[in-house]
């Protein structure tokens, strides 16, 4: 491994740098990640809770038009979108943030590849912090990540003390971009954020992520769905503040009668409409198997499908939910 | 860019009725480069856009083996089939596809066939039909037993006449009791008992069966009872979509995508997946 | 969370025609915010639930707010003082001011 040291004024001397150079800068601030203005904005402060949503509508917009369509009398015309892929650069990525993006690369790769994320992921450069404060929604240690995860970042941040930082250069990618600004990278010791890394205080593991598949499998039928059924209200802000939640709806819009385009938009499987078919039959008809869906698809399918989890443990979901259904207690509780 | 959600446009040549809610396009497409290269197989689907108004997923009605135009059959029942009951011959819709798995005719090869359909449940049976139909000589014998409601919701009234025409295939049509006419000349009766009437031996046959979920319920324990094998029964199943390509999340049942994994499924896979369709 | 939302099914549910779309852009959020805001005018009691709900800690019960304002300042009427009065958007009268219409 590649580790370098880089002082906090350096950093955002390379931020001002990149800023100048036109590119977006995001950085997370209470509510969103959000593009810096001005380096003073920027917080590097690794005990910060993530913020309420992650960047994943910079790579998969929660509206976006997939095409636009002009209608005559009698004739149809299709115009195509050009997705600008323009490069972003993430600085002070939570790791159960930096890891969200490779996990959904399996969904829109898988056989048919959709372009409108993979233009867009691929400008993207991830500068991912090291975590130092957990709350009582984390549970990144219950879904096979840490505090401390490299997974996901293509350069990595280590607090050393208030004013330094280990820089860890995980992927190639990482290694191109930091190329350019090597002046400001001094010889670091891996020891020395090692022992930081170490005394990382970790949240408790609160469940084994291969029994609860293996439970999942056995109890489709449990009546423990239809308990956290009647709690839930279908609103899906779990969905949508989840960084790695990524179903969505295909809709018309017309602007006019001869012009209109076709969206892509953010849905989300716990609302009624999700999977009712035209007929009024409903495959998911209440709430419970919604729920049941949910967890399934986070702990069991996408795990048969692509081996990882649909979950980076960040906890969002339960800290913005309005009935406070906490889904690592309920993740928790699949077992017998 | 490769846009995956980028339908071809397609021009409706004809507009069949088949019955007071059912439609059949027959469309072609605009591009003939498209046109030549669109290869499917029979039991696929494709999602048809009505500009404005959005997709649908429907499968292809007519024969991969026809190549000069394909045709899709749907039934009026929400925001988008009947903006595309609004259009009219001429008119221009798109069409994404074909996506999902097929009816394994090679497999099938050399064996008898019985197709079973009911209601609109006719369209991705007639698909593999018209398919035997054009390679008649690799099957053995073919029986098809169609169902519907009443003799005016019967759809594929022309095909079917085509096919009582012919003698190599022994073709059964029937209606629900109260649903026939004066001048109705095939059974009375519900398909499970029709079936039970007039299947034939279960040796060597593999059946195709589509149909609206109540009549499938009734028709396994029958074709149970006559010995075919789940294994061998071919059936297709339908959820709501809307990408097609596996991504959208709605389609699933368990960690089967519809839309990837099926439509179609035989009914010893069917009974393997958790019941939530 | 809201006691005062009682539909059977929710206008945004409802596709044929599709009143409010669903995409996020500024269309349909304002359609939706403009529909609630109408439909609680002067029935919001002010409880806050809505706020304490909303994910991204938008105080949404601003805009009922300023809506109960309107109602006290156009109509002089309160939400919530008398069971016998008939509710302000349930209710019609020829000598309504029609200043707020568009």
């Amino acid at each position: 491994m590649d580790e370098k040291i880089i002082s906090k004024d350096d950093l955002l001397k390379i931020c001002q740098d990149i800023i100048g150079k036109g590119h977006t800068l995001l950085t997370p601030g209470m509510n969103e990640y959000f593009p810096v203005k001005d380096v003073s904005q920027i917080n590097l402060d690794a005990s910060a809770l993530p913020a309420k949503t992650s960047y994943k509508s910079y790579v998969f917009p929660r509206s976006e038009p997939v095409l636009y369509y002009k209608r005559s009398k009698d004739d149809v015309q299709l115009i195509d979108i050009n997705v600008d892929g323009k490069n972003i650069i993430i600085l002070g990525a939570k790791p159960c943030d930096t890891n969200s993006i490779s996990i959904m690369r399996h969904l829109f790769n898988w056989d048919y590849s959709d372009e409108f994320f993979n233009l867009r992921e691929k400008h993207f450069i991830i500068i991912g912090l090291m975590c130092s404060h957990y709350d009582e929604y984390c549970f990144c240690t219950s879904v096979g990540s840490s505090p401390v995860s490299e997974k996901g970042s293509d350069i990595f941040l280590i607090p050393l003390d208030e004013n330094n930082f280990a820089l860890r250069i995980i992927t190639e990618k990482g290694k191109e971009f930091i190329e350019p600004y090597s002046e400001y990278l001094k010889t670091g010791d891996e020891s020395h954020s090692k022992q930081v890394t170490e005394n990382v205080k970790l949240p408790e593991v609160a469940f084994d992520s291969k029994e609860v598949y293996e439970w999942l499998g056995n109890n489709f039928e449990s009546p423990k769905w239809e308990g956290i059924g009647n709690l839930c209200l279908s609103c899906a802000q779990c969905a949508f503040v989840c960084p790695v939640c990524h179903c969505f709806d295909i809709v018309d819009e017309d602007y006019s009668y001869s012009e209109g385009r076709r969206m892509k938009n953010w849905d989300g499987c716990q609302f009624g409409n999700f999977t009712l078919h035209a007929s009024g039959h409903n495959p998911r008809d209440i709430q419970s198997k919604r729920y049941r869906q949910r967890v399934n698809h986070k702990f069991r399918y996408y795990v048969d499908k692509f081996g990882e989890i649909l979950c980076t443990g960040c906890g969002r979901c339960s800290r913005g939910c309005p009935v406070s259904i906490d889904i690592k207690e309920i993740v928790s509780n699949c077992k017998d | 860019m490769n846009n995956i959600y980028m339908p071809h446009l397609a021009e409706i040549k004809e507009v069949i009725d088949e019955s007071p809610d059912t439609r059949t396009f027959r469309l072609k497409f605009k591009d003939a480069d498209t046109a030549e290269k669109f290869d499917f197989k029979a039991g696929q689907f494709a999602e048809y856009s009505a500009f404005g108004d959005g997709e649908s997923t429907f499968c292809i009605a007519s024969s991969p083996t026809r190549k000069d135009f394909i045709e899709c059959s749907f039934k009026v029942y929400g925001k988008v089939t009947q903006a595309l009951h609004r259009l009219n011959k001429g008119d221009t819709i798109g069409i994404r596809g074909p996506y999902g798995n097929w009816f394994p005719l090679d497999e099938l090869k050399g064996k008898n066939l019985l197709f079973i359909a009911g209601g609109i449940g006719i369209a991705p049976v007639r698909c593999v039909i018209d398919n035997v139909l054009d390679m008649r000589n690799d099957f053995k014998d073919l029986t098809i037993i169609c169902g519907a409601r009443s003799v005016s919701d019967l759809i594929y009234k022309q095909e079917i006449k085509e096919w009582k025409a012919r003698t190599d295939i022994k073709t059964i049509i029937t209606v629900d009791p109260g649903g026939e006419n004066a001048s109705w000349d095939g059974e009375v009766g519900f398909v499970p008992a029709v079936i039970e009437k007039t299947a034939p031996p279960s040796e060597n046959t593999a059946v195709i069966l589509c149909g609206p979920p109540v009549m499938i319920k009734f028709t396994m324990p029958v074709l149970t009872k006559l010995g075919f094998k789940d294994e061998d029964v071919y059936t297709t199943l339908e959820n709501r979509m809307k990408c097609g390509l596996g991504k959208c999340g709605r389609c699933n049942i368990g960690n089967v995508y519809v839309c990837k994994d099926g439509p179609v499924f035989t009914y010893a896979q069917i009974k393997r997946l958790p019941q939530e369709f | 969370m809201c006691p005062l939302c009682y539909c059977q099914r929710c206008i945004t549910d409802k596709a044929i025609p599709r009143w409010i779309e669903s995409s996020s852009h500024q269309r349909g959020n304002f359609a939706w915010n403009i529909v609630r805001a109408f439909h609680l005018s002067a029935r919001c009691t002010g409880c806050g639930e809505c706020d304490r709900a909303c994910p991204m800690d938008i105080p949404l019960s601003l805009i009922n707010r300023r809506m109960a304002m309107e109602a006290k300042k156009s109509f002089s009427y309160v939400s919530g003082r008398s069971l016998e009065t008939p509710t302000l958007v349930g209710s019609f009268n020829e000598k309504d001011s029609d200043e707020l219409f568009m």
